[in-house]
């Protein structure tokens, strides 16, 4: 399949800097201290009821800070039509929080219109590629932006896979002209579950096309990893972010944290590891530049 | 290899999942550490832990009144038999006081329990009415306006958040000392049947015991009634009027 010509507008340029995954227990001490963060997500699905304090916290916290939505509910890669109820709702809450960036999953979630509400793995096929760039631009022509797809972590692959994982998404990036939301994380979970090249990974991931990083904590099953979004970020993922960095320093960054939900401190302080990191690295390649000038 | 479809696949998965069929292990790449069907278990795993932990949260005091294991037990039947239809999890769990009340009637460990399908259905619209859209004042210039020039014809609706419930045993009272963390026995409740109001003030949902005409009068509107049809089932214009005066002084009235 040929690239399509860009046609969709992305608003994520505008996204700079660094930011955490808003949860619930954090919102009042938000609005309360109003710490120095770039933006906070929103888990969508979580704020797209009619109204409400859900409603409510996700407008509060848009009034002062930049948003970004990240949604599992779009199954881009079901079989089944597409849930334009569900976009609508989307697409209705995007405008009123002015969304930087709406995201969803390389993945399935539902089938015979019934939801697992997990993010289920697709095989690499070129079926698949035809078929995941024909939905995404069809959720996009109706968002009337662009999304990010984000890799996910996965504790099986299918034999039928013909196509590396991160030339799939490189290649359904540029085919639907979309975006691409980076968890290295979700890298690192598959080296161990998955036996994937994680540096072949980070290394040729489209960066022209990522829009944002997400780094989460994973929990440590033995003979697998599990996704949890419960811990601090891992040793090894901080290792692969550093990595990607190296290639690409300014890509908005996120910290997810789902379950076991710590203070908000702790939250921002992961934040605060990536961006020192970013800044090390400007330094680093600041004195290599003078070195250069210098010789 | 690639002869099968995405569709074809997915099916497979989904029946792994859905009904612990294992057909999709052929599909799936494997290596000694972590065998294939230990890997279709984690996302087995997975969706049960999420649809009962979501039951747990919406049934909070029918979980506390089964204990946490019969709970967790009962939870794990009803998402066999109920998968979510929604991509929104807020909308899990509604079939679940329908279930209690057959799950009752089937299984004898469960007799005295017969009060739990009404609680279910009333932490269930306490978890609608928390997701339900913002309510606005009502406002009094166009409902004046409104029964001008419509008169008998006139039609009122409910605020967003305000759910109505019939019923059998004294839901309320029972829902209420479990927010104190008192435990009462749970069975052999008395039948005292009552009619409760369900809204939300701001973003608090509050319960509220009402008469029978108020509840008749909101159930009519509901069932988008007439005000003239209304007045005819009433006995008397004067309950009709002070139905009416309450339900608007709370709020729960639109047009």
């Amino acid at each position: 399949m040929s690239a399509r010509s860009p046609s969709f507008v992305a608003k994520s340029s505008s996204l700079k800097g660094f930011g955490v995954g808003l949860r619930a227990p954090h919102v009042n001490e938000i609005l309360t201290t109003q710490p120095q963060l770039d933006w906070f997500e929103l888990l969508a699905d979580n704020h797209i009821s009619e109204g409400g304090w859900a409603r409510r916290q996700a407008l509060e916290i848009a009034a002062r800070y930049p948003v970004t939505m990240h949604c599992v509910g779009m199954s881009i890669g079901s079989s089944d039509p597409i849930n334009y109820a569900y976009l609508k709702k989307i697409k209705t809450l995007a405008a009123e929080v002015k969304a930087k960036l709406i995201s969803d999953h390389l993945c399935w979630t539902s089938l015979h219109s019934h939801y697992s509400h997990d993010l289920l793995p697709l095989p690499y096929t070129e079926e698949a590629l035809n078929y995941l760039t024909q939905r995404i631009l069809s959720i996009q022509d109706y968002l009337g932006e662009k999304i990010a797809i984000e890799n996910i972590s996965a504790y099986l692959t299918y034999k039928h896979s013909s196509i590396k994982e991160v030339e799939f998404i490189n290649h359904l990036a540029e085919n639907a002209d979309c975006l691409i939301l980076f968890d290295v994380n979700n890298v690192y979970v598959n080296q161990k579950n998955n036996a994937q090249n994680s540096y072949e990974y980070v290394d040729y991931i489209d960066l022209n096309r990522v829009a944002e990083v997400h780094l989460a904590g994973f929990e440590d099953k033995g003979h697998y990893y599990l996704d949890a979004h419960n811990n601090l970020v891992s040793k090894g993922v901080w290792e692969l972010y550093e990595r990607l960095m190296q290639r690409k320093s300014d890509i908005p960054t996120l910290i997810e944290w789902d379950h076991d939900i710590p203070s908000f401190e702790i939250l921002y302080g992961e934040a605060m590891k990536a961006k020192r990191i970013k800044t090390d690295l400007h330094k680093v390649q600041g004195e290599s530049n003078e070195l250069i000038a210098t010789c | 290899m690639n002869s099968l479809l995405l569709v074809d696949i997915q099916n497979q998965f989904w029946q792994a999942l859905s009904q612990s069929k294992n057909t999709v292990i052929d599909l799936i790449s494997t290596d000694d550490e972590f065998n294939v069907l230990d890997r279709i278990n984690v996302y087995r795993t997975t969706a049960r832990l999420l649809h009962v932990s979501v039951l747990e949260s919406v049934y909070p005091v029918c979980e506390k009144i089964l204990g946490k294991d019969y709970f967790k037990f009962i939870a794990k039947k009803y998402f066999i038999k109920h998968p979510s239809l929604s991509p929104g999890l807020n909308d899990y769990g509604e079939q679940f006081p329908e279930f209690l009340s057959r799950l009752i009637d089937a299984r004898d460990e469960l007799n005295g329990y017969e009060h739990l399908p009404d609680l279910a259905a009333l932490e269930w619209c306490i978890q609608k009415s928390y997701y339900s859209g913002d309510n606005a004042p009502l406002d009094m210039q166009r409902f004046q306006q409104q029964c001008e020039q419509y008169g008998g014809d006139v039609k009122f609706s409910l605020a967003p958040s305000v759910l109505l419930l019939d019923c059998n045993y004294p839901v309320h009272e029972i829902w209420s000392l479990h927010q104190q963390q008192a435990i009462r026995n749970a069975i052999g409740i008395p039948q005292q049947g009552e009619k409760l109001c369900i809204y939300r003030d701001a973003y608090e949902v509050k319960l509220e015991n009402i008469d029978e005409h108020s509840y008749k009068l909101m159930l009519a509107i509901k069932k988008n009634s007439t005000l003239s049809t209304i007045a005819d089932s009433f006995d008397n214009g004067g309950q009709l009027n002070t139905a009416l005066s309450y339900v608007m002084s709370k709020q729960w009235l639109r047009i």
